[in-house]
């Protein structure tokens, strides 16, 4: 409940968000689960969760209800991470390149390397729009959430807490070709899960 | 350039500087190839909504209250 006096309060809004347990608690796994899939590290992934929260206890921020406390806190979060992993160099140089063949992912592509027929990418028309739309989001947070492990970890180390390639490459200890295999896979991945479920004819769209 | 081979150049084009020859292979495919073309605005897309994703103010209805 709001007060008159409080609204607008940045301090009673994350109060607020603070005093769910449930809440604070989905919070906490979600970001758990994204530091120990980035850093590879149970405990490292606690510290920087724990850090991220009291980060944004001491930080000033503005935020109106608990959608933006868990931006701000996830912000953090992800600023944490990304100092970590440049830190944690696991290797002094990107290990030499390798020439592993590079098979074309089940389905998606004939034998000749031509999109078959259900794979090929419908044209989505300007997808902005869905960028304001609520269950976008739910969809699009829902294909994330099923790629597999090093596409994950790679595609949301570039694009989320957006590090550069070669800093990449040695936070995991991978070579530049292993990196843009995983990030093509995942994005192959990624679009065709975004076009089943919500670009595409078929999708159950509201 | 085939198929496969576009859209692993367009994934790298996310990356890197596509060198000269590259760019020429893929333009002439892009010219015959619908699909790969939509391929490409939507790596683009992706690329944009993953920033957007990072930095979204809210995503849940609690601002009604």
């Amino acid at each position: 409940m709001t007060t008159p006096a409080d609204s607008g309060s940045s301090i009673s809004s994350a109060t607020d968000a603070l005093n769910d347990p449930q809440f604070v608690e989905d919070l906490r796994r979600r970001m758990v689960r994204f530091a120990t899939l980035q850093l590879s590290d149970a405990s490292l992934a606690e510290d920087a969760v724990q850090e991220a929260f009291i980060g944004a206890l001491r930080g000033s921020g503005s935020f109106a209800g608990r959608a933006a406390y868990r931006s701000w806190v996830f912000g953090i979060l992800r600023h944490k991470i990304a100092d970590q992993l440049r830190t944690q160099t696991r290797y002094a140089a990107a290990p030499v390149e390798d020439a592993e063949p590079d098979p074309a992912p089940d389905g998606l592509f004939e034998p000749d390397g031509h999109w078959t027929k259900e794979a090929a990418p419908a044209d989505w028309g300007d997808p902005h729009a869905s960028l304001r739309d609520d269950q976008f989001w739910r969809v699009f947070e829902a294909c994330l959430d099923h790629l597999p492990g090093q596409q994950a970890r790679v595609f949301m180390m570039r694009e989320f807490v957006e590090l550069e390639s070669p800093e990449i490459c040695r936070a995991v200890g991978i070579s530049t070709s292993n990196l843009n295999v995983s990030l093509h896979r995942a994005r192959l991945r990624l679009r065709g899960c975004l076009e089943q479920h919500w670009f595409g004819d078929e999708a159950a769209r509201p | 350039m085939n198929c496969h081979e576009a859209t692993r150049t367009l994934s790298e084009e996310q990356e890197r500087s596509l060198t000269l020859g590259e760019q020429v292979g893929l333009d002439v495919h892009l010219a015959v190839c619908p699909p790969c073309r939509s391929f490409r605005r939507q790596v683009a897309f992706l690329r944009e909504s993953m920033q957007a994703y990072a930095r979204r103010p809210n995503d849940d209805r609690d601002a009604s209250q």
